[in-house]
């Protein structure tokens, strides 16, 4: 299954076709809080359309360099929407490499 | 690995650990001049270097903090902590990358993309060309449809203006019919598909319906993208949707720099000419007498480097010659010629206007740097080569040692005393020369502390920061030397105590300024060399540790009971922080108080054969101690026998050796006692805490062993000691490993082995 709800979330995985655009949309239609693509292989332009139309926060980063590369500049990222909450949870100094 | 790359990697970790320090100094003095200069320096040739390789990301990321640092350095721009936050971030991040590169190569599959958000960051404190130029770079585009600002992020504009001086720069629009996803296309993937793709935008063709009637397989969607590649190219790309795509150059916006355009004549690559471009440029810039010689020899590097790659080494010299003159004269002039000679013969007169400021202001002639460095006599040897070589060595000492039961077999069972005799002075040439290797051995292990000191700097700044403290950090003794497998296992205790000391130590500006101290607490990290020891400290003069609220904390934790609270001193109660689950720390926070803190720190420092200790005054510091062993090789042990039986006990522990008469014993309370040097030592039968039978054949008097173990001593009652003696120990394994009271087992020159007690778990 390409995409997938787990309550707020809609999940991307693997390759996103054109067909899968339809069940975006009926998800997308309903609300969601953000869209995880860091399982999205491929994001068919129908697809992309939707994301982009609705401005739905995505989260994670693709799996495809290409798809991160190009098109996670244009969507709207959930992380830059929370940025003091991830800035601070991303500041922890124990984990740091010695 | 390349030769070239494995020289731009060595190079880059010094450049970078340079200019990490140099990041601090300034922060700390914002009008260092050397620190900025040599900062700027260390970044320039960096950024020249990572040109002659495909690492792109990387040049791109140094070029925005060059341009910070330049800023900086002509006082246009003030080092905000935050900028400096920022910065540390990018040096860290080409770190990581240089580290990939040397690794595999080549830079990780990300590095584009991080690398755009750091320039974007870094671009956003400081942006050197005005909004309105950006909206419209390209001078060409006429038709009002066209706006590129409105596709593209400012940076991404920037970053194509700067591509477009080396490459011309196609805009690739691309507007899909509406019914295209009927007939299997898939636009978007079409449009990333576009060679040599510098940035991609996207806009709707009409706007958009309410999300109730959009209709997900009709496309509303507009591409643009801007490309470096030649128009048949991407031609070729859309052959299929040719009506729906419009390909138009932009024209170059001028160069900066007054040289010509070089792409028809010159015979140097594409990379190299753009670096002697840029050395050319930096040379002409206006700068003090010293900070040009530094400029003049990092250009002449990058010079002769991206000459040597591009194969022209007879281009070099002449570079060199120039070199030489720039630095005896004290004005670029020379050198600026000479590179711009090589780009192309009539640049060199056009380009090149006589440096007035620099020549008329006469200055005195600079000490040249050796052109030829001396060849390096350092060699770099994988370290498993070594610690095999330790191994054999360690073999060699267990042979060794069984030199000294041959020549004892010699005179008891063969009765020749003489042979015996020349086993031992043999024994004593072979020990001697073994002794020698092995210290040999131990000198190329040696690293100095300083390898783990110099990264406090900065997680102490970060720290300090986070915390909102104000904290000096003052380094002594980083020249001491240990064994590297010592230095690794001592900086992660040391960071430990390092971020508790910040976090439960030092107080907040506020707090020390009403108690009367300088609002910057001063942490100190001490090393020095101890006989066969470094002890390395961190010194703090912050609230101290109070041992009542440690008593307390401990009880409740049930680390101890009430008679022990009652009884227990101050100084033993602050060792209490050592002990596994206790935390002192109110709340968990990021940087320590998890409770795991200290006994974690205890433990690595034991299981290298350290020690640990603390001492604190309430109100005035804390001092933590560690003493760790020079070396973990090889562990010197008193052998002991008790019986039949030989046991091993570890030399740094044992304080002496005395014999003590039956009647100089006395009991207190059913335990045995005795008097050496006035104090009043407590003495334990080994053959007890073996749960040995007990000696039969008392004598006058015992021999006793005077061992320190956790901060007490305690006189060991043994029947009779063996030899001191150096031994590869062995830790115990497999079904072994659950026998308590024994650090491990040793191999002895005639076979036995020698079980080493582990005298901390036994008293």
């Amino acid at each position: 299954m390409t995409i997938r709800r787990l309550g707020e979330t809609i999940f991307l995985e693997g390759v996103c076709a054109v067909e899968d655009a339809e069940v975006l949309l009926q998800h997308l239609q309903v609300g969601a809080e953000a869209v995880d693509w860091s399982g999205c292989t491929h994001l068919h332009a129908a697809c992309f359309q939707l994301l982009f139309a609705t401005r739905v926060p995505m989260s994670g980063t693709p799996a495809n360099p290409e798809l991160a590369r190009w098109l996670a500049p244009i969507l709207h990222s959930a992380e830059l929407s929370v940025e003091g909450v991830s800035a601070a949870e991303t500041g922890i100094l124990c984990e740091m490499e010695p | 690995m390349n030769e070239l790359l494995i020289q731009f990697v060595a190079e880059a970790r010094d450049l970078l650990r340079e200019a990490g320090e140099d990041l601090l100094a300034l922060e700390r003095a914002p009008d260092n001049e050397n620190a900025i200069n040599r900062l700027f320096r260390s970044v320039h040739t960096l950024k020249g270097s990572s040109g002659l390789f495909e690492v792109e990301p990387l040049t791109r990321l140094l070029h925005g903090a060059e341009d910070i640092f330049q800023a900086v350095r002509e006082h246009k721009l003030s080092l905000k902590p935050e900028m400096v936050d920022l910065t540390l971030k990018t040096l860290d991040q080409v770190d990581q990358w240089i580290q990939h590169l040397d690794q595999t190569e080549r830079l990780p599959d990300d590095a584009a993309p991080i690398s755009r958000t750091l320039v974007a960051e870094l671009r956003a404190y400081f942006d050197r060309r005005p909004v309105e130029v950006l909206v419209n770079p390209f001078g060409s585009i006429a038709d009002p449809r066209v706006s590129l600002d409105r596709w593209f992020g400012k940076d991404v504009i920037a970053d194509a203006v700067n591509a477009a001086r080396e490459e011309p720069m196609t805009l690739v629009s691309y507007v899909p019919e509406e019914g295209c996803f009927f007939k299997g296309e898939d636009p978007l993937h079409l449009a990333m598909q576009i060679p040599q793709l510098q940035a991609l935008g996207v806009e709707e063709r009409s706007s958009w319906p309410a999300l109730y009637d959009l209709n997900p397989f009709e496309s509303n969607l507009g591409f643009h993208a801007l490309s470096t590649a030649d128009r048949p190219e991407l031609e070729t790309l859309f052959r299929y949707v040719p009506t729906q795509v419009t390909i138009t150059e932009l024209v170059r916006p001028p160069l900066t720099d007054a040289l010509p355009d070089a792409a028809s004549a010159s015979i140097l690559p594409g990379v190299v000419e753009v670096l002697l471009r840029d050395q050319i440029a930096l040379l002409a810039l206006d700068a003090s007498a010293q900070e040009l010689a530094g400029r003049i020899s990092s250009a002449a590097r990058v010079a002769v480097n991206a000459l040597r790659f591009a194969g022209h080494l007879e281009d070099a010299a002449p570079v060199e010659t120039a070199l030489a003159e720039s630095l005896a004269s004290g004005s670029s002039v020379p050198l600026r010629g000479a590179i711009a000679g090589l780009l192309r013969p009539e640049v060199a007169s056009a380009g090149i206007v006589p440096d007035q400021s620099a020549s008329s202001q006469a200055a005195p002639p600079l000490p040249s740097e050796p052109a030829e460095r001396a060849p390096s006599r350092t060699l770099r040897v994988d370290q498993q080569k070594i610690d095999s070589l330790m191994n054999l060595i360690g073999e060699l000492v267990v042979a060794k040692n069984s030199l000294p039961f041959l020549a004892r077999r010699a005179e008891q069972k063969f009765g020749s005393r003489e042979l015996g005799r020349e086993i031992k002075d043999n024994f004593g040439v072979i020990d001697r020369i073994a002794q020698e290797l092995q210290g040999a051995v131990m000198a190329i292990r040696m690293m100095p502390v300083g390898q783990v000191f110099q990264r406090f700097p900065r997680l102490v700044r970060d720290l300090a920061r986070k915390l909102g403290k104000e904290v000096d950090l003052v380094i002594e003794g980083e020249d001491t030397e240990a064994d590297k497998n010592v230095i690794e296992s001592l900086f992660d205790p040391l960071l430990h105590m390092v971020r508790n000391s910040l976090d439960h130590g030092v107080e907040a500006p506020e707090l020390r300024r009403a108690s009367g101290k300088p609002p910057a607490a001063t942490v100190k990290l001490l090393a020095r060399r101890d006989g066969d020891h470094v002890v390395i400290e961190v010194v703090d003069d912050g609230r101290g540790i109070d041992p009542e609220v440690i008593k307390r904390k401990a009880y409740e934790r049930g680390l101890i009971d009430e008679v022990r609270l009652a009884a227990i001193t101050d100084d033993e109660a602050t060792m209490l922080v050592f002990a596994a689950g206790f935390s002192t720390a109110e709340s968990i926070s990021d940087v320590s108080g998890r409770g795991v803190g200290m006994d974690v720190v205890r433990n690595a420092v034991e299981k290298a054969g350290g020690r640990i200790a603390m001492t604190s005054l309430k109100g005035t510091g804390t001092t933590v101690r560690i003493e760790l062993p020079l070396s973990m090789a090889v562990s010197r042990v008193m052998t002991v026998a008790l019986g039949r039986n030989l046991f091993g006990v570890p030399m740094d522990l044992i304080e002496g050796i005395v014999k003590v008469a039956h009647r100089d014993i006395f009991c207190i309370k059913g335990s045995e006692a005795f008097v050496l040097r006035d104090r009043v030592i407590p003495l334990v039968h080994l053959t007890t805490l073996l749960d040995l039978p007990a000696e039969t054949d008392v004598g006058e008097e015992i021999a006793v062993m005077v061992v320190r173990v956790d901060g007490q001593t305690v006189g060991l009652g043994v029947s009779a000691f063996g030899e001191g003696m150096e031994v590869i120990m062995k830790p115990l394994e497999g079904m072994l490993a659950k026998v308590a009271g024994y650090a491990g087992t040793a191999l002895l020159g005639d076979g036995r082995v020698l079980l080493v007690l582990d005298l901390k778990e036994m008293i």
